[in-house]
């Protein structure tokens, strides 16, 4: 078919997380600009199984943006090329025939490889439990929320903010490995809302602790976050959770 | 309930960078302003080394500053190296430059250069002017420092010095707005505007002298 692409594929590939992984190449013919990554990678796949070869591990779930489950480093950026898109929104017209791709899972100590491209980030999990959360149980009760009067900066802020997916690919992309964007990201949803701000002195401590100890990097404010964020979350953000973090220590908790 | 105390989380320590950058700023912007008074020629230039040579600046303000300088390279390199750590195995194709200034990725190595500056410079100017008294022949701290520049070799250096602690700064400065919290959003573009106001006249400034004692003087 015409408008079809040839591609060259260059796919990490380690069989579990104590193996010695490599970069492993395959060849693609006639891959349909049409197709998302993720469709082509499926692809590969099934030619893989009819060879009896193993299939390339990868993580993915909603495959529309939405849940944060893919991620993979194409072309040396998280989600690939295209700005504010998941890799599983991103599709392969956005690449060239002859093109030489390479696919690697996120890098950092604290998102160690399971298979393939498939990395363990339960270690944002683990900071979003130390205290992304309000201690009340808010079901049945929007009538309250309601009735408390935001200022809609505010609300947008916190919106946007809570935006973020939980992908990691902010941490895959910061060159110290820092997981700030995230943090900060989940600290800034909960300090702009009055709900929020009741555990807001132990929330931001204990989630900053729960970050250090995962073995994530220090920010030193490079700004790769919130360009290959696929939400678009702000620095903003960051700032925030440092002025949270710093009164914090210094202001007891009433 | 917090587990890990202010000074040793990852936010405290960026704090204690922002603190004494910010402190190394202002201190440069001095260091600038006092360099010009080569340009009032000997007796001024000679009042102001006599100024700073004096008791409290040399016992009581010069050791704050070296504690400044200490704890911000200190804490930067632990910091560099920390970050290092935290991706024991790095992308084979990486692309941070897709996403990021090269200043930024490279404070640990802009430093280390203005730190083998600062070296030069002490061993250069202050160890004569402060500690061993000039050496023979040189008359006055003003002679010492013009004759360095008569020197191209040290002209250059010195050059090549500022324009790295300019691309220290560019980073830098606005770096230490945000990590102690303070770049909001409403300041963002007026903090860029200052920034390179500021990484302008710290690294024109210092050529100006330079150039001024190679050429004019
Ligand atoms: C006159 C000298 C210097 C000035 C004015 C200066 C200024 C600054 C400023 C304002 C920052 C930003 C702080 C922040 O991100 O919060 C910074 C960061 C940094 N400086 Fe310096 N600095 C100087 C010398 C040095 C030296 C000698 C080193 C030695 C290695 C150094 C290493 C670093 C590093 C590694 C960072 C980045 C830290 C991080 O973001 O994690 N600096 N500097
Ligand atoms: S801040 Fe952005 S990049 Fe980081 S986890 Fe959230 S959505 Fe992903
Ligand atoms: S698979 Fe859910 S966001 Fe990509």
């Amino acid at each position: 078919m015409s408008g079809n692409m040839n591609l060259t594929l260059k796919i990490w590939r380690q069989a579990n997380a104590q193996a010695k992984g490599e970069l492993k190449e395959y060849k693609m013919t006639g891959v349909s600009p049409d197709m998302s990554f993720l469709e082509m990678l499926d692809v590969l796949n099934e030619q893989l199984v009819e060879k009896k070869e193993e299939p390339v591990v990868f993580d993915h779930d909603c495959r529309e943006g939405i849940c944060g489950a893919c991620s993979l480093v194409i072309n040396g950026r998280p989600h690939g090329p295209v700005r504010r898109v998941t890799t599983c929104q991103l599709h392969m017209r956005k690449f060239k025939d002859g093109d030489t791709i390479y696919i690697e899972p996120y890098r950092a100590k604290a998102f160690p490889v399971i298979k393939d491209l498939m990395v363990d980030r339960k270690a944002y999990d683990r900071i979003q439990a130390a205290g992304g959360f309000i201690s009340v149980n808010t079901s049945g009760n929007p009538t309250d929320a309601n009735s408390i009067l935001i200022k809609k900066e505010n609300a947008d802020r916190a919106f946007a903010a809570a935006s973020c997916i939980g992908c990691g690919a902010c941490a895959a992309a910061c060159p110290n490995a820092s997981a700030m964007l995230f943090v900060s990201a989940k600290v800034s949803q909960f300090a702009l809302l009055p709900q929020g701000r009741v555990e807001a002195t132990r929330r931001v401590k204990n989630m900053v602790a729960q970050m250090d100890h995962e073995g994530f990097g220090n920010c030193s404010n490079t700004g790769a976050c919130e360009v290959e964020c696929p939400k678009g979350v702000s620095l903003e953000n960051i700032a925030r959770m440092n002025r949270e973090y710093l009164a914090a220590s210094f202001v007891p908790e009433s | 309930m917090s587990k890990a105390c202010f000074c040793s989380s990852s936010v405290g320590r960026k704090v204690f960078m922002a603190i004494t950058g910010a402190f190394l700023v202002i201190f440069m912007l001095l260091h600038m302003s006092l360099n010009l008074f080569v340009i009032g020629g000997a007796e001024s230039y000679n009042a102001m080394c006599h100024f700073m040579g004096l008791p409290f600046i040399k016992y009581g303000l010069q050791p704050v500053l070296a504690l400044g300088f200490i704890v911000h390279i200190i804490y930067g390199l632990y910091l560099a190296v920390k970050n290092s750590a935290a991706r024991p195995v790095n992308y084979k194709n990486a692309n941070y430059g897709a996403a990021s200034s090269w200043a930024s990725r490279y404070m640990w190595l802009t430093g280390l250069v203005v730190l083998g500056g600062i070296a030069l410079h002490m061993v250069n100017f202050w160890v004569k002017i402060q500690i061993t008294g000039l050496p023979e022949g040189v008359a006055d701290d003003y002679t010492l420092v013009v004759n360095l520049f008569k020197n191209d070799l040290y002209t250059i250096l010195y050059i090549v010095w500022f324009v790295i602690l300019g691309v220290h700064l560019a980073h830098g400065f606005w770096s230490m707005f945000q990590s102690s919290g303070q770049a909001y959003v409403k300041w963002l573009p007026c903090l860029q505007k200052l920034a390179l106001l500021y990484c302008a006249v710290i690294t024109l400034g210092f050529t100006f002298v330079a150039l001024w004692c190679r050429f004019i003087a």
